[in-house]
């Protein structure tokens, strides 16, 4: 039975316990703090505070004699010693609160029937939270005695590091204690935000995967000295293509890298690499190295944001208010700062982390530090179209203001999807069911299922959590007249919150379609098809040669189509709330026209398998998803039959799908809101009297061009796949 | 039970109140009135018994698990409701849903019941019956009956949409014939998660002609109390789940005995009726023989049954020797939660001998029907147990699209959930056939009207429409059809 009798209660002082593993102390204070849980009042008539040592307290009115079940304690608190009205009484382990009145006083009913400590805490966003060990048989008043948190960031402040699986550490990680969480963190792209060579890639413009110097200029490159990333050493990199650094500072990049020179950063750090120690915001991503290089977005770093400014720019310094402690610490052994962590919860009293409730750590708002980026030009000589973008910024990334114009707005905040509850853990410490008598200040309270989620933000970063799957639907209507086999194949956003896709604009979603007899493709004769976004190696617009195609190869195949007005659709923002025309959406109406393959070369003549039709534009590419037996590559497919959904963004030149440093414009947006939906036709030659119709949604996190030219292991992922 | 269901009118201190954020000691679970195995029944609540009354054995059971070193209270099934119609296929009863004193816990609590018993009586038909309920609201409040997994007519099925609640002194008839059998419920579906948490529930026996006679039946009904219920706006909140259960019941008592002979062959019924908690029953060489929708193709025989709320299941006992019957910790998460396992009832044989052998269930061993690939209708489930909101295709009910099948056609429904919270859904009017979960098809074929479906996966169901209407589609974790998780499936 539950709530057995605590007529000997054990009240353990657990933080040895849950600490027995200390290593060498950074910032951390030690195990032997008692300011925390024991009592600094010297009112003679306040409780005498337990210690946090491993010492066992007979909390019995007398051996063997059962005490009651619930009992009352007067309590007050003070802030910096003066009564502080509205402060949170909780009892650790029952949820169950009390608020102080005006004279910071509130009567706190205590369960002692809960297994592990009785402790009552006392919490305020103004301090750290505090706790006592409750004497049951000691009914004289608590008195806590919180101090303000001083206001400040600290940049003398050095972020302690999370840990790394595997390796218990010690308490100067916050994975001592947090193993889960910080597992799952580790294998998050959070822990990678800084580090992730695609990112350092774009930024300084490099092909990394382009290793050597042959293979370098071979490609376009330029084998210059530069900065290798996370470190502060010089190596030879290939530097090709668009760069954040090369693009936004106009000393460098002509004749060599703009590694250690560049002056602007376009604001990259602020997000990717947050924890850079000292100054915040503004940072070089070069900067990172270390923790904030390998541990990116960290558990010390969220937990030092202490409020969110919406009207400030994303990333730290603007949306996140960080704030590092500046209080002194007490002892040297606790290391240089007085420990303070913002968090979730009010009833977390662990000296070793001076925690402060902060109710932002579960809305969207804090997700919106990072994801909702509204991007002016930054190249110089650049500007945006005051007609398209009156506020001087376009939506860069735009996951937060998605969500707040969808259906879950108020409904499903980001962690709803992102953040798993994790029932084998009673706790973030790791309390689980062999240490339920255990739990206390150190190892934290058994909270309700569904209260210690999952560090893991789980989405298209983490293919096992088949959140794309869950993301979208396909649906398959089909009619067939005489031999004009007419599909309608509707994409539905039927899982996330926000577009599909989101974040990142490089990334779009492609749709395949294809009709069959048994085993005979159709020929698509009218439909839609994939937009230029989907990607071409070569793209001719009539009435241009389609004889010539300098550099294809046997395999190729040449998509024709006809540009019949413009799609019209409901996207975000201006796309979708009547500011612009269906002009100004910007996504062409593409139709299927027909296609061949190339089958002989000889030098920029092709020949083809059929002769191709006339039509107004002509694509040259790969094989499709169907054709080429379901590569995982992305492949140059546009103009095949299909569709696609992308925020398109355009540089000063025109170019298209860049990445938004370079962006001046986008172009469209046709990605597909919260429960929203799409439909595409597709009309084929049939065959036979029952045909086939597939269609195969994918997920690309790159476009085709970019991937080619920085040599990105680019693995697609397949959403959906149906047939009917 | 949550915190509407207060008034406590005696005290008798045996359950010990859990820690939670609500005081809600209250009713929803009282104690069962007799007549396990007279098939009739009708005992009122004023003759409902307390426990130390029910007690029949108090030298059993280990004394450290006695609470408060009462006598244990016996386990008997619901009584049953008496059958009005001599005639042989039909089955007429009457039924009033009523206030209650009753005890639980041993507690007094102000509730609600039917037939003045917690829990109602259990109604018993057999396959092809023509089942009549004159029922008379003797609430002060709106309410129906609603026939949970049976295939009604939709004018029948107790809900609102499109129909009318049966007022306070209001009488209504239902009537329809009983094509199935199994193991059902009744409860109202009007303010569902109050009405049902109040007491308001009872138990269908389905008897198949076909089955095997055992020696006896004993029908259980867990429900749940005292859960966490957190107001996401208090600072108490620990972000947990609504519905965290701290006790449970087995026909309104905590922990019980229920004796049982050597030799016996016994067919228990199971039914879980709460609001939102999950039991993940376990038994010693558990013999599950039914589920939902009556036998189920083939004998299993797993380590422990999770009845998610709404749902039932059978067992046969083959009894020899004494057993616990145990909840493990289980959580709305559809996952082993970290808490204690507990008791939910001991059954006590005082001679242990051999037990005898197993009764011969027709299990059909058919094979599920193959998933065709496409989707006919789509509920996806998000939510939050911070705003309370819960919703199918991002809307919260009655605002929401219908969904339509046509008459006569098998369709294909694809559940997803995209929430950190299972949800257990049920489909009105029909059954359905169980066609993959996360892509992966069951062994054999599994027909349901309450699935669970856990956070972030996938499940296929086949329905045969075959039943016009508009029919409820929902969750049954209760506060999360409050918070908006219903919608409506049309058959036409």
């Amino acid at each position: 039975m539950r709530g057995a009798q605590r007529s000997a209660a054990a009240v353990l002082g657990l933080l040895a316990l849950a600490c027995a593993n200390d290593g060498p102390i950074a910032q951390t204070s030690s195990n032997t703090s008692s300011e925390s849980v024991g009592s600094e009042s010297s009112d003679a008539t306040t409780q005498t505070a337990e210690t946090e040592t491993e010492t066992e307290t007979d909390t019995s009115t007398d051996e063997g004699e059962p005490i009651p079940e619930q009992i009352e304690r007067s309590v007050q608190v003070l802030l910096d010693g003066v009564p502080l009205e509205g402060a949170i009484v909780i009892q650790g382990g029952t949820g169950v609160v009390v608020h102080t009145d005006a004279d910071g006083r509130a009567l706190a009913l205590i369960d002692t029937t809960i297994q592990g400590a009785l402790v009552l805490m006392a919490s305020d966003e103004r301090a750290r939270t505090r706790a006592h060990v409750i004497l049951v048989d000691d009914d004289s008043e608590l008195v806590f005695e919180l101090e303000s948190i001083e206001p400040g960031d600290n940049e003398e402040y050095l972020f302690n590091p999370a840990g790394v699986p595997e390796n218990m550490g010690t308490t100067a990680e916050c994975g001592h204690c947090h193993q889960a969480f910080k597992d799952q963190w580790h294998a998050s792209p959070h822990r990678r935000s800084a580090s992730n060579p695609v990112v350092h890639d774009i930024y300084a413009g490099v092909a990394s995967a382009l290793a050597d110097q042959g293979a370098c200029e071979a490609a376009g490159g330029q084998w210059w000295m530069g900065v290798v990333p996370g470190s502060d050493q010089l190596a030879p990199r290939c530097y090709i293509g668009a760069g954040t650094l090369p693009d936004l500072n106009e000393n460098c990049g002509e004749l060599d890298a703009c590694d250690g020179v560049a002056t602007s950063f376009g604001a990259c750090a602020d997000c990717h690499a947050p924890a850079i120690d000292g100054v915040v915001g503004g940072r070089d991503l070069h900067d990172a190295v270390g923790t904030s290089f390998e541990g990116g977005v960290h558990c010390d770093l969220c937990h030092k944001v202490e409020s969110i400014d919406l009207d400030a720019p994303a990333g730290v310094a603007g949306r996140l208010q960080l704030h590092r402690p500046v209080e002194v610490s007490p002892s040297p052994s606790v290391g240089p700062w007085k420990p303070l962590a913002f968090g979730p919860y009010a009833d977390v009293p662990n000296p070793r982390m001076g925690a402060s409730p902060r109710k932002h750590f579960l809305t969207a708002e804090f997700c919106s530090g990072c994801h909702q980026h509204d991007q002016a030009a930054l190249v110089p000589g650049t500007s945006l179209d005051p007609t398209r973008w009156p506020d001087g910024v376009f939506p860069a990334h735009s996951t937060y203001e998605e969500w707040r114009a969808g259906p879950f707005f108020e409904i499903a905040p980001c962690s709803s999807c992102h953040m798993p509850a994790d029932p084998s853990l009673g706790n973030g410490a790791d309390l689980t069911a062999d240490k339920l008598a255990m739990q206390g200040v150190a190892l934290g309270w058994l909270r309700p299922p569904g209260a210690t989620r999952q560090h893991t933000w789980v989405g298209p970063r983490t293919p096992a959590s088949g959140m794309l799957q869950l993301a979208a639907a396909i649906f398959i209507d089909k009619s067939l007249v005489d031999t004009t086999l007419t599909t309608q194949v509707t994409v539905r956003n039927a899982g996330a919150g926000h577009a599909i896709p989101t974040g990142e604009p490089l990334r779009s979603l492609v749709l395949f379609v294809q009709a069959r007899c048994g085993d005979d493709v159709l020929t698509a004769i009218d439909g839609d098809v994939i937009p230029e976004f989907g990607g071409w190696l070569d793209r001719k617009p009539s009435p241009e040669d389609w004889s010539v195609w300098p550099g294809a190869a046997i395999g190729d195949v040449v998509r024709v189509v006809t540009v019949d007005g413009w799609h019209d659709y409901e996207g975000f923002g201006p796309f979708g709330d009547g500011s612009f025309d269906v002009t100004q959406k910007g996504l062409p109406r593409l139709r299927v026209v027909g296609q061949s393959q190339v089958i002989s070369v000889n030098g920029d003549q092709v020949g083809f398998d059929a002769p191709l039709p006339a039509g107004d534009v002509a694509y040259r590419g790969r094989e499709g998803y169907f054709e080429a037996g379901a590569p995982l590559a992305a492949a140059a497919v546009a103009g095949a039959p299909g569709f696609g959904f992308a925020r398109v963004l355009a540089d000063e030149a025109g170019a298209q799908m860049v990445p938004h440093h370079r962006a001046v414009d986008v172009v469209s947006d046709n990605r597909i809101m919260p429960q929203q939906e799409w439909t595409s036709t597709h009309v084929f030659s049939a065959s036979c009297q029952d045909p086939v119709v597939d269609a195969v949604l994918v997920h690309r996190a790159y476009p085709v061009a970019l991937v080619r030219e920085r040599g990105w292991d680019d693995a697609q992922q397949v959403m959906v796949e149906v047939s009917k | 039970m949550k915190r509407w269901a207060v008034g406590l009118v005696g005290l008798g201190a045996v359950l010990v109140l859990g820690s939670a954020g609500c005081s809600d000691a209250g009713a929803g679970a009282g104690v069962a009135g007799s007549g396990t195995d007279t098939g009739t029944g009708g005992q009122t609540g004023t003759e409902t018994t307390s426990s130390s009354e029910t007690a029949a054995d108090t030298e059993t059971g280990d004394p450290a698990d006695l609470p408060g070193e009462q006598p244990r209270p016996e386990l008997q099934s619901p009584a049953e409701a008496e059958d009005l119609d001599p005639d042989p296929n039909a089955v007429r009863v009457s039924l009033t849903a009523a206030p209650l004193a009753f005890e639980i816990g041993g507690e007094m609590v102000q509730g609600w019941a039917y037939n003045g018993q917690v829990p109602g009586p259990t109604i018993r038909v057999k396959r092809g019956d023509t089942l009549t309920v004159e029922f008379h609201n003797g609430l002060d409040t709106d309410t129906t009956v609603h026939w949970h997994g049976l295939r009604v007519p939709f004018a029948m099925d107790g809900v609102t949409w499109q129909g009318q609640a049966v007022g306070p002194g209001q009488d209504f008839e239902y009537s329809f014939v009983v094509d199935q059998a199994g193991t059902y419920w009744y409860h109202p579906h009007v303010d569902t998660d109050r009405q049902v948490d109040l007491g308001l529930y009872g138990v269908i026996v389905a008897e198949d002609p076909a089955d095997p006679v055992p020696d006896r039946e004993l029908v259980v009904v867990f429900d749940s109390w005292n859960e966490f219920s957190f107001d996401s706006d208090d600072e108490s909140d620990h972000h947990g789940l609504d519905g965290a259960v701290i006790e449970w019941t087995a026909n309104g008592l905590i922990d019980p005995v229920f004796p049982a002979a050597a030799g016996e062959r016994i067919r228990v019924r199971a039914v879980n009726v709460a609001n939102a908690g999950y039991v993940a029953l376990s038994w010693p060489q558990m013999r599950h023989i039914g589920g939902g929708q009556g036998v189920l193709s083939d004998l299993r025989e797993p380590a422990s049954v999770v009845l998610v709320p709404s749902d039932r299941m059978d067992g046969e006992w083959l009894v020899g020797d004494g057993f616990d019957v145990i909840g493990l910790p289980y959580s709305l998460l559809g996952a082993p939660a970290v808490d204690e396992e507990r008791r939910l009832f001991e059954v006590e044989v005082d001679t242990p001998g051999p037990g005898p052998a197993p009764l011969d269930y027709p299990f059909d061993g058919a094979e599920p029907t193959p998933d065709p690939g496409w989707t006919d209708v789509l509920y996806v489930f998000h939510g939050d147990p911070h705003t309370g909101y819960w919703t199918i295709n991002g809307e919260l009910f009655p605002d929401v699209t219908i969904e339509t099948m046509p008459l006569g056609e098998w369709g294909i429904v694809e559940l997803r959930n995209v929430s950190q919270s299972a949800h257990p859904f049920h489909l009105h009017g029909h059954a359905f056939e169980v066609l993959s979960i996360d892509g992966v098809p069951p062994e054999v074929r599994r027909v349901e009207d309450t699935l669970d479906v856990a956070p972030y996966s996938i499940v296929r169901i086949g329905v045969l429409a075959d039943n016009p209407g508009d029919w409820m589609a929902h969750c049954h974790i209760l506060p999360h059809v409050d918070g908006g998780m219903m919608t409506v499936l049309r058959v036409e």
